[in-house]
């Protein structure tokens, strides 16, 4: 388990995080969700004893990281891609990260065939390509066998094999009734992958929830349809406080009334229709909807923003 | 998901962590070409240099004028490739940290070793014992080489000679120095370039300026500057002004030992 008390970090006058309050609990894949600059990074630094809080303090397994002893046995973490030294094989970087924690070689060896990467472990790192950099780093992350994992980023540079493979894994991990925290800026993986989520924003934490609770928080769930006559149906609907918008094609868009009623009004009204659809909104629409104040580095139109962010 | 038992050290007294600690950093010394080139390399520069300056010296002993015979130490000259080489072993400490920094290994290094005064004696241990091995190596070579080239007509030394074997391995231990100073830079300024600049200004440059100074204050200055203390360690005859072998080779320890003791207070203090 991790948990934070009251962690602060700033840099000169800058705040980067601010009085977070979390726990972090076993056997669920917990999603770190934020805009760039929301302070992330600096709390999984935190977490790791890289970064000393101003104030506050964060705990794994109720003791600081600096406190622990063999530390790989307890965390793993993979913080950036290549934190590895670009000259030294993919063997060698994980030998010495175990030496370094009294771990075995046959281990080294089990974790490289765990991530894959059997056939280029005595290459040097240097030459490997984004997605097999992330590869070593997860494999260094599991060398230990740690009951509390951070990912920070994971899926960068992986293809949708490898995407498959580290949900798939992270799930396991989870099932397994290990702590996970995993930070992303792909919503949609996130929506796949994470239980629980902790928002932040601004360096203040937004929310604290499942996954579920969050988009229904935050969400406005819509009802499509298409009708033989979009103008009757839509005047009719307006009748009944619903907002409605038109979209060029002629399909309607409904907020405020669900899809059940919206059938019965048609049909009271004897109007026929082609298509009654219920649209729930994503986790990306939720947390844009949640987080659209506290962007710290906004484009300069606001829908571009959202535009550029939703496609990476 | 793993079928290898996975358990921590039972008893995690510090002699058993900071072994463990200084296999890892082992491991990672010898793992790159980095440390192998520039000992290589720096082997190479001693011995070039001892091959040209004691043939020369050779060559034209009875030449008039050529060199001052009084006060020649034949040992001194066989080893003056030291100047270049120090620079090169100070590189070899640099690398270690320096290619830490700008890859971010550093904080991977950090989540496994947290106990960060530890970790930066880890780093220094088999440094130190590589250096000392390649350093010791190579200045008996190059004595060797130096004497042999030096047989006639000009004098040579041999290692049964007064304070001779002192200095050859003096040399070897002041390039141990050499390498734990560049090591104890890269840590403080967390860049290889501003560490490698750092060292050329400290052991080339800085004497070249005081230099420059009036005569005997430049002595007074020269001989407790790292580069100048540290040379009584390697000659036999010592020039005027210069510190006893034993001084000068507390001198520069005691260099050393302050900017390590800096960088294990920095890296401590800092984030990383």
């Amino acid at each position: 388990m991790i948990e934070a008390r009251g962690l602060t970090k700033q840099y000169g006058d800058v705040v980067a995080v601010e009085g977070l309050d979390f726990r972090v609990l076993p056997g669920r894949v917990t999603g770190f969700l934020g805009p760039n600059g929301a302070g992330k990074s600096t709390t999984m630094r935190m977490i790791l004893g890289l970064d000393l809080p101003t104030s506050g303090a964060v705990t794994v397994n109720g003791r600081r990281y600096g406190g622990l002893v063999w530390p790989l046995h307890e965390v793993g973490a993979l913080i950036e891609a290549a934190a590895v030294h670009p000259g030294r094989s993919a063997y060698h970087h994980l030998l010495s990260l175990a030496v370094a924690n009294g771990i075995g070689r046959s281990r080294v060896t089990e974790v490289i065939g765990c991530v894959g990467l059997e056939s280029v472990a005595r290459r040097r790192v240097g030459g490997f390509s984004l997605g097999m950099g992330q590869r070593l780093g997860i494999a260094a992350a599991l060398l230990g066998d740690p009951g509390v994992l951070l990912f920070d980023e994971p899926v960068n540079g992986l293809d949708p094999d490898g995407i498959l493979w580290i949900r798939t894994l992270m799930r396991s991990l989870a099932a397994e009734g290990r702590t996970v925290l995993v930070s992303s800026h792909l919503m949609s993986e996130m929506a796949l992958t994470a239980d629980h989520l902790l928002v932040i924003g601004q360096g203040r934490l937004l929310a604290d929830v499942s996954l579920g609770e969050f988009i229904d928080a935050h969400s406005a769930d819509e009802v499509r349809v298409r009708a033989a006559d979009p103008e009757a149906l839509g005047s009719v609907l307006r009748g009944r406080g619903a907002s409605v918008h038109r979209e060029a094609d002629g399909t309607l868009r409904i907020a405020g009334l669900n899809s059940q009623v919206v059938g019965e009004t048609a049909a009271n009204h004897r109007l026929v229709l082609h298509q009654l659809t219920d649209v729930r909104a994503s986790l990306e629409e939720a947390y844009f909807r949640m987080t659209a104040d506290t962007v710290t580095y906004r484009a300069a139109s606001p829908g571009e923003a959202r535009n550029e962010e939703a496609a990476v | 998901m793993s079928a290898v038992a996975v358990v921590p050290p039972r008893t995690p007294g510090a002699a058993q962590r900071l072994r463990a600690a200084v296999g890892s950093e082992w491991i990672k010394l010898v793992s790159v070409r980095g440390t192998w080139l520039s000992l290589l390399t720096a082997t190479a520069l001693m011995l070039l240099d001892c091959a040209v300056v004691c043939a020369s010296i050779n060559g034209r002993w009875n030449t008039p004028g050529a060199t001052a015979h009084t006060g020649f130490d034949p040992t001194y000259r066989s080893l003056q490739g030291i100047l270049l080489t120090q620079i090169l072993c100070g590189i070899t400490g640099i690398l270690v940290m320096g290619s830490e920094y700008s890859s971010g290994l550093i904080r991977t290094t950090l989540a496994a070793t947290p106990q960060r005064g530890l970790l930066l004696a880890a780093k220094a241990v088999p440094l130190a014992a590589l250096t000392w091995v390649a350093g010791t190596a190579m200045s008996f070579v190059s004595f060797l080489l130096g004497q042999a080239l030096l047989s006639g007509p000009a004098p040579h030394a041999s290692l049964g000679d007064p304070g001779v074997l002192r200095a050859v391995l003096g040399a070897g231990l002041y390039l141990v120095l050499a390498t734990v100073l560049g090591l104890a830079l890269a840590v403080v300024l967390r860049s290889t370039a501003a560490a490698i600049g750092t060292l050329f200004a400290v052991l080339l440059v800085l004497p070249i300026l005081v230099g420059g100074l009036p005569h005997q204050l430049a002595l007074d200055v020269d001989r407790v500057l790292p580069g100048g203390a540290g040379e009584s360690m390697w000659h036999v005859v010592g020039t005027p002004g210069m510190l006893s072998p034993a001084a000068g080779a507390l001198v520069m320890a005691a260099y050393a030992a302050l900017a390590l003791g800096a960088a294990a207070w920095l890296l401590r203090r800092r984030d990383a």
